[in-house]
């Protein structure tokens, strides 16, 4: 256990490898957690617009949305 | 050049150098049989060469360290339990280094058989413990660096069949 | 038996029973690693002869667990991908993939910034190091074969013969510390032999182990979950599931 915020802190003279190590660690997992999300949101909205753009009139039918992309 | 051709030149550019990067890596660390330091028993059997750079390693000898009260000079034994190896150094040792503790020196080995070290790594073992728990080590008899010394020879099988 | 194996490899059944499994897996993810990383960082003592940047432990560790699961996962997708051409191993492989890569660079990073108050230096080329950076290479050269080709089957493959060529390094990265004379020191926390330090420091190891492994799961999930929409786009079934979602 520790005594005080400061001493916590500065890990007993590690507190930079400590901490950097866990930042980075933290950085990735939420950084790959939020791209998770964000790629599924993008994707909904991406699929919708296809959908709706097929079920309009053919007229103009683009292949710049290759859902591979 | 078309685009998809010139994409596949990429791709087989791009591994090739991958594969070249990993294979240099295995051979750079494969130089001296991958292991990555003579044990003090090859060296004392001549399988290292001399005035060379090497790595050598073991546990420093409990007892051995000697320091010059006026300069940075050190000197200590390299041990595996089987030889012993003498080494000089002059600079600062890392914080853990111990006696009883793992180490790996890199420098030359002289022609009298002692080795002149350019740097000192503390090895350290796989054991952790709280501070109290080696205390209490200590007070039931023995010194953490016994216990360590100890938990080193019980798990070292390899050194039996090189 | 090849009903379960059918049932497995269809896009549309595992779309719809993962989505039940998904929030567990996150939920019990982050649970784990909040409570294992305040115990370790906090309650759990410090080392002995290291003091607190022991603590790195607890998240060098499980990285390196991952780094070296996730490969081999993707090889085995990569196998049942190649052979059985069920298509949504190819999908979680491709998922995985970029979770593998970022372990294993945290691994290497988290070890190197350990190294340089226990060993004295933050990189040197022992086997297990070296092994361990190929790896992150062998990951590079998975994603980037992927890409690289305009067809999707093309690009799988390759990627699938990389992984499964690739994983001969996992049991060499494993063994090289009982094999050959490292810096590195043997595992620490094995789950065969009793582990080498007293239970308050090796249970929240043991739990930010296990929730990486959730972390792993509820990511691979999500992912492949999206990976499947964009694949399955223009299939019936995913097009009324976009107008239930509108």
């Amino acid at each position: 256990m520790v005594a005080s915020l400061a001493e916590w802190v500065s890990m007993g003279e590690h507190g930079v490898y400590v901490w950097s190590a866990w930042g980075i660690t933290a950085l990735f997992m939420l950084g790959l957690t939020l791209h998770a999300r964000l790629e599924r949101r993008q994707l909904l909205k991406h699929l919708k617009r296809v959908a709706r753009r097929q079920a309009s009139p053919p007229q103009q039918r683009g292949h710049d949305d290759d859902p591979k992309a | 050049m078309t685009p998809k051709r010139k994409r596949k030149l990429y791709v087989i550019v791009t591994l090739v150098s991958l594969a070249a990067v990993a294979v240099g890596l295995t051979l750079y660390a494969l130089r001296a049989n991958i292991n990555l330091f003579f044990s003090p028993v090859q060296i004392a059997q001549g399988e290292a060469p001399v005035s060379r750079s090497i790595r050598a390693g073991g546990m420093v000898k409990v007892g051995s360290v000697s320091r010059d009260a006026d300069s940075l000079n050190v000197e200590f034994t390299v041990t595996d339990y089987v030889g012993d190896l003498h080494v000089d150094y002059q600079g600062i040792l890392p914080d853990l280094f111990r006696e009883g503790q793992g180490v790996v020196v890199v420098g030359e080995l002289q022609e009298d058989g002692r080795f002149r070290a350019d740097d000192v790594l503390a090895r350290h073992d796989e054991n952790y413990m709280p501070p109290e728990v080696a205390q209490a080590l200590e007070e039931a008899g023995y010194s953490p660096a016994d216990f360590q010394a100890r938990a080193a020879e019980v798990r070292q099988p390899r050194e039996d069949d090189t | 038996m090849w009903g379960l194996i059918h049932k497995l490899g269809s896009p549309k059944w595992f779309y719809y029973r993962s989505a039940a499994l998904q929030p567990w897996c996150w939920g019990v993810a982050a649970a784990l690693l909040l409570v294992g990383s305040v115990w370790g960082l906090v309650f759990a003592p410090a080392d002995y002869q290291q003091g607190n940047s022991f603590r790195i432990i607890y998240v060098h560790v499980p990285a390196a667990f991952l780094a070296q699961s996730v490969f081999v996962a993707m090889a085995v997708s990569g196998l049942v991908f190649m052979v059985w051409k069920i298509k949504i191993a190819d999908m979680a492989a491709t998922a995985m993939a970029p979770l593998g890569a970022a372990m294993t660079f945290v691994a290497l990073f988290s070890g190197a910034v350990w190294g340089v108050p226990t060993w004295g230096t933050w990189w040197i080329w022992d086997a297990r190091l070296t092994s361990m950076l190929i790896l992150l290479f062998l990951y590079i050269g998975v994603i980037a074969l992927r890409g690289a080709f305009s067809r999707r089957d093309s690009g799988a493959r390759a990627a699938s013969v990389l992984a499964m060529v690739g994983v001969i390094n996992i049991p060499i990265i494993k063994y090289s510390v009982d094999w050959w004379y490292t810096l590195h020191q043997p595992a620490s926390f094995t789950l065969t032999s009793r582990p080498a330090m007293p239970v308050e420091m090796w249970l929240p190891l043991l739990m930010m182990v296990v929730g990486f492994y959730g972390f792993f799961i509820a990511l691979t999930l999500t992912r492949t979950r999206s990976e499947i929409l964009r694949r399955e786009a223009n299939t019936r079934w995913v097009r009324a599931l976009l107008e239930e979602v509108n």
